[in-house]
């Protein structure tokens, strides 16, 4: 059975990982208060000591692996369900999918969807084709000028979406972004991207542009945030300038 | 966005991924407390849930306890099959890294110290109050969340959580009492 002392000490403990502090929580039950403060000052040991980052570099390769994983695992699920098509040989399925690709591209979709933004419903057409695209690039340099690439549109997305009211979509992108940009530096930090000394500095240069005019375009498209959407935008901000300040510096370790 | 995951949407993952990476890595460093052990039952715990997360359904259980089960299971997994490491002393066992390659060594020596008094202390709880601290302030798990994970009613855990720090308290006095000039 819990006492009433307890119910206190948890919603104290629960304040001040939100950022009360031990004062504010003594304030508030002052008949608690000698009993409280030695174990409030306990836990807030105990919070310290726990508090271990992960080495940047860790969370970024371990990331890749398991997000490289994931995309593995639900390609192999996909293609064990191929269906009614399980009877046609693989190249008469892949000759199809190129065909379909084709008409579709002809038709503009394509096309249309490389402006779409998120929530539109080409979005996902343009995130399919990016997918595709990653997949059929083979070497490392190719590699990495995609993530470049990529991070900038989702950067452009962001610069979109920051005078909208949909925080959510915000969110999701900004996690795309550093998705993009940690994918870059895993491959900086394995070593991998372009063999020539002088490609590789060109790729950093192009990388430190894109940050540069992203963060801009994102503060100048700040001053037309609608309020619900500011803390969004502020973490997307972060997100990108931390994003893009953790591949430059694989980028540059690598270099050196 | 659990729901997405589960039918395979990478994005979605990537977000559960991103959002839980960090207390998921501070809970298994205040467990195992050798950095390269906590790297490798981290990447683990997420090619786990990977594997997994199409069988993952709510039934009472958010996906954060079901994450931080799976993350319980792999460590108890991994003292079973290295129970000699059980008897290494703490000092050589301390290797975790705080703030990356540029963070202050006599900082990163004061919070190894500081870790180290806490294991020790809490190698005086039971199983289960150690659970809860760890849960609770290495995984930053709300009291309802804890509940989930460890499969009792939220009132045991916060019996736990009292008695578990009234004993903590009485440890580790000196090094509280030093910290107290601090503040958070």
């Amino acid at each position: 059975m819990v006492n009433e002392f307890e119910e206190v000490l948890s919603v104290c403990i629960d304040r001040i990982v939100m950022g009360d502090s031990v004062e504010d929580c003594l304030l508030r039950y002052p008949d608690h208060a000698r009993e409280l403060e030695p174990l409030l000052r306990t836990a807030i040991a105990a919070r310290q000591a726990g508090a271990v980052k992960a080495r940047p570099e860790f969370k970024a390769v371990s990331g890749y692996h398991v997000r490289a994983a994931f995309r593995e695992r639900t390609a192999k699920h996909v293609s064990s369900k191929r269906g009614a098509f399980q009877w046609l040989p693989r190249w008469a399925v892949a000759t199809a999918v190129v065909l379909v690709v084709l008409v579709v591209g002809a038709t503009g979709t394509v096309a249309a969807a490389s402006d779409a933004l998120p929530g539109n419903v080409l979005y996902p057409v343009k995130l399919a084709g990016e997918r595709v695209q990653m997949a059929v690039t083979f070497s490392d340099e190719g590699k990495a000028k995609l993530y470049i690439e990529f991070a900038d549109r989702r950067a452009a997305e962001l610069v979109n979406l920051a005078a909208t009211d949909a925080p959510e979509r915000i969110e999701e992108t900004a996690a795309r972004l550093t998705s993009n940009l940690a994918a870059l530096e895993a491959l900086a930090a394995a070593g991998r991207g372009p063999a020539d000394e002088t490609k590789a500095a060109e790729l950093e240069q192009e990388l430190a542009r894109h940050a540069a005019r992203s963060l801009d375009a994102l503060d100048k498209a700040q001053t037309e945030t609608q309020e619900t959407a500011k803390e969004a935008v502020d973490q997307a901000r972060d997100k990108m300038l931390q994003g893009y300040n953790s591949a430059l510096e694989a980028m540059q370790k690598r270099g050196r | 966005m659990v729901q997405r995951a589960r039918r395979g949407d990478p994005e979605a993952f990537e977000c559960l991924y991103e959002a839980s990476f960090d207390k998921i890595y501070r809970y298994i460093s205040f467990k195992v407390r050798q950095q390269q052990d906590a790297e490798d039952l981290t990447q683990q715990v997420f090619m786990k849930a990977m594997e997994s997360i199409g069988s993952f359904r709510w039934r009472g259980v958010s996906f954060s306890a079901w994450l931080f089960r799976i993350a319980h299971n792999q460590i108890v997994d991994f003292y079973r099959r290295n129970s000699r490491r059980n008897t290494v002393p703490l000092e050589d066992n301390l290797a975790i890294h705080d703030s990356g390659p540029y963070s202050d060594p006599e900082a990163m020596a004061e919070r190894n110290w500081q870790i180290e008094e806490l294991s020790q202390a809490c190698l005086q709880l039971t199983p289960a109050q150690r659970e809860v601290i760890s849960l609770r302030f290495a995984g930053e798990l709300s009291v309802a969340e804890t509940a989930q994970t460890v499969g009792k009613s939220q009132g045991a855990v916060k019996v736990m959580q009292h008695e578990a720090l009234r004993k903590l308290r009485q440890i580790m006095l000196p090094v509280t009492e030093e910290m107290d000039g601090q503040r958070v």
